[in-house]
């Protein structure tokens, strides 16, 4: 059984109606894009990575509302989320250690590098390739888009399956 | 026993609090000297040398510590809420039981040295 629905996701076993079947999943695709693109532009436009973040888990948990946590097209497994959740946090402290190392406060702006303490080869590699001068900025979006699109499925994706445990107790 | 404890914790609250209290008070007293009204257009002048945006750059650049403690407390509000409401549901049954007779063992424990005290 649990091989079955691994092998063919069954999309039909859900009670959703064919209206949400076939709407949801274009939907949450445009979502997901639409967060990645606030994401990738967080530095030029008044968005980020929380917004982002935000935005890329609306369209997973979409995606769950419509066709059951087992039936998902959009599936994110434990290990996948574990990974997502550590490469986000390790990326933002390490990003801020750099800071720390060189420029001697914590988060400092290595790429940018506004106060000219910083040697150059540092400066060179953490520096956006973009004629926006904006550092480190991108990366740290990314790292908290990461964190925060893990974050707020993780919640949903629990709700669904405490909600199946309770069933077969 | 307990009369006696929880008197002691009453009045480490006491100076506890009135410690905390004194500092706070005093803090607010001594900071009006640390603001200057004119930070705020030094900000404006200043920020889109460093950054291309304003909001970006007060999140990211200037308050870059707060929104590592942003998302870690949103880290911590996902935690707290898998460990409420997964409790007893996460573990399979075996570990459950094994908890639940070392829970009754130590509470017999307990029990048994009360009764000897």
């Amino acid at each position: 059984m649990a091989e079955d629905s691994k092998r063919t996701p069954n999309w039909g076993q859900t009670e959703s109606t064919p209206v949400l079947k076939l709407t949801a999943l274009p939907v949450s695709i445009i979502m997901i894009a639409l967060g990645i693109m606030t994401i990738l532009g967080g530095h030029i436009t008044p968005g980020g990575g929380f917004q982002g973040g935000a935005m890329i888990a609306g369209g997973i948990i979409f995606s769950i509302l419509v066709y059951g946590i087992d039936g998902t097209p959009i599936k994110l497994s434990h290990k996948f989320i574990n990974a997502l959740e550590s490469i986000g946090a390790l990326a933002y402290v390490c990003l801020g250690l750099v800071g720390l190392l060189f420029a001697g406060s914590f988060l400092y702006n290595v790429g940018a590098d506004f106060y000219n303490i910083v040697p150059a080869y540092v400066t060179a590699i953490f520096h956006y390739p973009d004629v926006t001068n904006a550092g480190i900025v991108p990366y740290l979006n990314l790292a908290v888009g990461l964190k925060v699109l893990v974050g707020l499925s993780t919640v949903v994706i629990a709700f669904s399956q405490f909600k199946k445990l309770g069933d077969d107790e | 026993m307990s009369d006696k404890i929880e008197s002691i914790r009453a009045f480490m609250m006491a100076i506890a609090t009135i410690l905390f209290s004194a500092a706070l008070f005093d803090a607010i007293y001594g900071f009006k000297n640390l603001i200057q009204p004119g930070i705020s257009m030094v900000y404006n002048a200043v920020g889109t040398q460093i950054e291309p945006n304003m909001v970006t750059l007060v999140v990211f650049d200037w308050r870059g510590f707060d929104t590592l403690g942003e998302s870690l407390i949103l880290v911590t509000a996902v935690l707290v809420v898998l460990l409420i409401f997964g409790k007893g549901k996460i573990l399979d049954n075996k570990l459950n039981s094994a908890n639940n007779d070392l829970a009754a063992q130590s509470g017999a424990d307990e029990l048994n040295i009360e009764e000897e005290e």
